[in-house]
């Protein structure tokens, strides 16, 4: 089967960059090996909080310069400034075009999401009906004085308690109310499945609205805003607006532990963007070979073969590699080392002897989390020390950054994925 | 006998929940704990002790769309069907034979068709069915043919021997009993692609309302029959082609994986028609297609979906000149083969597939198109549009 362009991997760099040949008129094929880690996601999108000297980023545009200085691997060190931010303000227009109302931009500096542990993050896009705070001078700046944190009686994927304690470290007073609904009680009958998706498929429902929304308007009295865990508004956002109407306060979400509601619906929005732009999805699928050709001055892929497609290979003009890290199964690791896992392109570094691929501390930075591929200004890969030329990496299979402590995973994946759409359509 | 401690492919969920959000029946239906419950998770306790085992399992549609979703490859739908298979209770249901036993149903059917369909379409008739055997009076019957597919065949096909070669067809039994047309359709296309067409010598239901009403025995034996037919066919034909996306999805992937029956050797010769006809079409094959001005919403049914093959049926679709087609996106309709049939489910069914029908009847198509017949019965009772698989479509579309 013939496509202007491959992209293997259906995560947010696969679909980013996948929507965005599709919009630039190019027949696209996505591969996709299963759901993505969107789903264990906050459906934030951070840029950049830490340098890797560890200090905080306040405004990501301004520390570029300091973060090439001390990584020169990083994926934004290798684009450079320039086309990194070019792709950055790209990404917001192209969120709000697709319909994704997010806040934040890099020009604003990074805001702070409150997770369910209770801690503000710095990141760069949020969803609108998400709980978050500004920065000022330094400072964040908690807009209330007082909240209610509305959660669903015996949901155990958020503790309101923990969660309370970051409004209050920044000096908020807190309720802690609970609800439930008759129709809810079927869901406990099995307490393992008590879970965000499951109980958002209830509370959507318009017939369970008038409830709903008189326990939102009771939290809210005496208090200046209503959070909730993101445990509704799957399939109904205006149901956020209708309650926020009715209770006259603010309402927003908190992401629980997975599966997360706001990550998951931010892969169901993409993939439905991808298809009504015509795309063809490959669900559930994934490459296990390929042929690829010399050139004069590089290599070609000339297509590639997959599990449900056998003896039918797949090609295009252009390939993108989304496939991300370890956890994605884009690298892949045995005793004797790391390597990419589709094509074994060249890596970034090479990981080196494995007693030094891990840290002994848990919460430490972990050396593996760098690793990755090879890619150039414009996120072209090398195999064997050559070029591939018409095959792009995304997202987190590229290496030499550290997209946990450096706070940069959604935007290396944005950037990267839209930087390598943005070569393929001018035919760089 | 499957040894246990070699069947461990369950350890591999991580426990991240996907299936559950991505499973249709839990969704319309509180009551079915999820795949993930239902499944791996379900299966370390069932392990440990059978009295774990637990009946809502029977909610599980086997659609697949868990398998489909995971990201750990872990075949839920299989541990379920397999826990079913070990652990259900069995009870006699003279209904679930006779919706499960489809070539005994069909041949009766058939031979009595004028009959059985005008009975069938009688208020006293379903009123009956509804009482005493659990089908819902409501839901339209599939109407039998009097003459089969294969009768037909065998009493005047066209000369097949004048092609460049010879594929065998597996031909299902909706097309049999219900819709010879997609058979003769089935052979129209393949002709155009210039491959003539064989039967297998004999051919039984492929098992997957047998495995759905728990009949696993039988189900078993109907496959072991096939593999042999399959096998005799592939001494004389390279591939046996199929039109339903069940039959192919059963054969391929549920003979070994829940039924322990060995294809390795042929699983491969086993395919979709329209993705043979893809091949052929690659291969320099031009078949000539007259205009056929219509919008056409195609539908990916739960198996079109674990096969991952929609791309061949819908990059066929387009050859046709004047065809406008519309992807709906991939949903479950509810009908699950006899699933919907059954009283016990029929509400969950028609909830599941309540954003199909609106997504249908929003696309204002004038056809749905879709390789599954059950899927095809379902939308026309419940978004009144009428559904054909596609290989009908492009054979009406043939010129000449």
């Amino acid at each position: 089967m013939r496509f202007d362009a491959v992209v293997i991997g259906g995560g947010l760099a696969g679909h980013a960059a996948a929507i965005s040949l599709s919009e630039a008129g190019k027949s696209c094929v996505l591969i996709s090996a299963g759901q993505s880690a969107m789903h264990f996601s906050s459906g934030s999108m951070d840029f950049l909080h830490t340098l890797p000297d560890g200090s905080p980023v306040l405004f990501p545009e301004k520390s570029l310069d300091a973060l090439t200085a001390a990584a020169p691997a990083h994926p934004y060190s290798v684009a450079g400034k320039e086309r990194t931010l070019a792709m950055a303000l790209r990404a917001e227009k192209a969120f709000a075009r697709w319909g994704l109302r997010t806040e934040g931009s890099l020009a604003a500096g990074n805001h702070l999401r409150l997770s369910p542990m209770g801690k503000f993050i710095p990141t760069w896009l949020s969803f609108e009906d998400s709980v978050t705070v500004p920065v000022k001078d330094g400072k964040a700046v908690f807009p209330w004085k007082k909240v209610a944190i509305l959660s669903v009686r015996d949901f155990l994927d958020f503790s309101p308690e923990i969660a309370a304690s970051g409004p209050r470290a920044l000096g908020a007073e807190t309720v802690i109310v609970f609800f439930t609904l008759p129709a809810l009680e079927t869901l406990r009958a099995n307490p393992s499945e008590f879970r965000s998706i499951n109980i958002a498929r209830i509370l959507d429902k318009p017939e369970h609205k008038p409830r709903l929304a008189e326990a939102v308007r009771e939290a809210a009295k005496g208090v200046d805003a209503v959070f909730m865990p993101a445990v509704l508004c799957l399939n109904r956002e205006n149901l956020l607006d209708e309650l926020k109407t009715r209770a006259r306060k603010p309402v927003k979400l908190i992401s629980t532990m997975t599966p997360s509601l706001l990550g998951a619906r931010l892969a169901r929005k993409l993939s439905r963007i991808f298809l009504k732009n015509g795309g063809v999805l490959m669900p559930k699928d994934e490459v296990l070979g390929f042929e690829a050709r010399e050139t004069a001055d590089g290599v070609e892929i000339a297509n590639v073969r997959t599990r449900n497609h056998g003896d039918i290979a797949i090609s295009g003009k252009d390939y993108v590699l989304a496939t991300g890290s370890f956890f994605g199964r884009g690298l892949v690791s045995d005793r004797n080392g790391a390597r990419e896992a589709v094509f074994d392109l060249d890596l970034a570094e090479p990981p080196g002897p494995r007693e030094n691929w891990s840290s002994p501390d848990f919460f430490a930075p972990q050396p593996s989390s760098t690793f990755g591929v090879r890619v150039d200004a414009s996120f072209g890969t090398y195999m064997k020390g050559k070029p591939v030329k018409n095959l792009k990496a995304a997202g987190l299979v590229i290496g030499g950054f550290d997209p946990v402590r450096e706070g940069c995973g959604a935007g290396v994946s944005l950037v990267s994925a839209l930087a390598a759409a943005d070569a393929i359509a001018k035919g760089e | 006998m499957r040894n246990p401690l070699l069947d461990t492919n369950f350890e591999a969920c991580t426990k991240c929940t996907i299936c559950t959000e991505y499973c249709p029946v839990s969704e319309a239906n509180p009551a079915f704990a999820g795949p993930k419950q239902s499944g791996p998770d379900g299966e370390r306790q069932r392990l440990r002790d059978a009295s774990f085992y637990n009946e809502t399992l029977k909610h599980c549609t086997n659609c697949k769309r868990c398998e489909v979703a995971c990201p750990s490859d872990v075949r839920i739908g299989d541990v379920i069907a397999l826990a079913r298979e070990k652990h259900a209770k069995r009870s006699f249901s003279p209904r679930d034979a006779i919706l499960s036993h489809t070539d005994f149903t069909g041949s009766l059917c058939s031979s009595l068709a004028p009959a059985v369909n005008f009975v069938c379409g009688l208020k006293p008739a379903r009123y009956f069915m509804e009482k005493f055997l659990g089908i819902p009076a409501w839901r339209t019957f599939p109407k039998y043919s009097w003459q089969t597919f294969r009768s037909r065949w065998f009493n005047g096909a066209p000369p097949q021997d004048e092609y460049d070669e010879t594929v065998s067809f597996f031909h299902g039994c909706f097309a049999n009993y219900n819709n010879p047309s997609l058979g003769i359709d089935s052979v129209r296309l393949l002709n155009a692609l210039g491959a003539g067409v064989r039967l297998l010598e004999e051919e039984r239901c492929c098992g997957v309302p047998l495995m759905a009403s728990g009949f696993f025995d039988d189900a078993k034996k109907n496959a072991l029959a096939n593999k042999a037919e399959i096998e005799r066919a592939l001494e004389k034909t390279d591939k046996v082609l199929c039109a339903s996306s069940t039959c192919v999805m059963t054969v391929r992937d549920e003979y070994p994986d829940v039924l322990g029956v060995d294809n390795a050797a042929w699983r491969d010769k086993f395919d979709l028609l329209t993705r043979h006809a893809y091949r052929l079409l690659e291969r320099g094959k031009t078949p000539r297609f007259k205009p056929l001005e219509i919008t056409v919403a195609y539908h990916t049914a739960c198996h079109m979906e674990k096969l991952g093959w929609s791309a061949y049926s819908i990059e066929l679709l387009k050859l046709v000149p004047g065809l406008k087609i519309i992807l709906l996106p991939s949903q479950c309709c509810g009908i699950a083969g006899t699933y919907g049939f059954k009283r016990e489910n029929s509400e969950t069914a028609q909830k599941i597939g309540e954003g199909l029908f609106s997504d249908i009847r929003d696309s204002k198509a004038e056809l749905v198109v879709s390789e599954c017949e059950t899927c095809k019965m379902q939308i026309e009772m419940s978004a009144g549009v009428p559904c054909e698989n596609p290989v009908t479509v492009l054979a009406r579309a043939l010129a000449g």
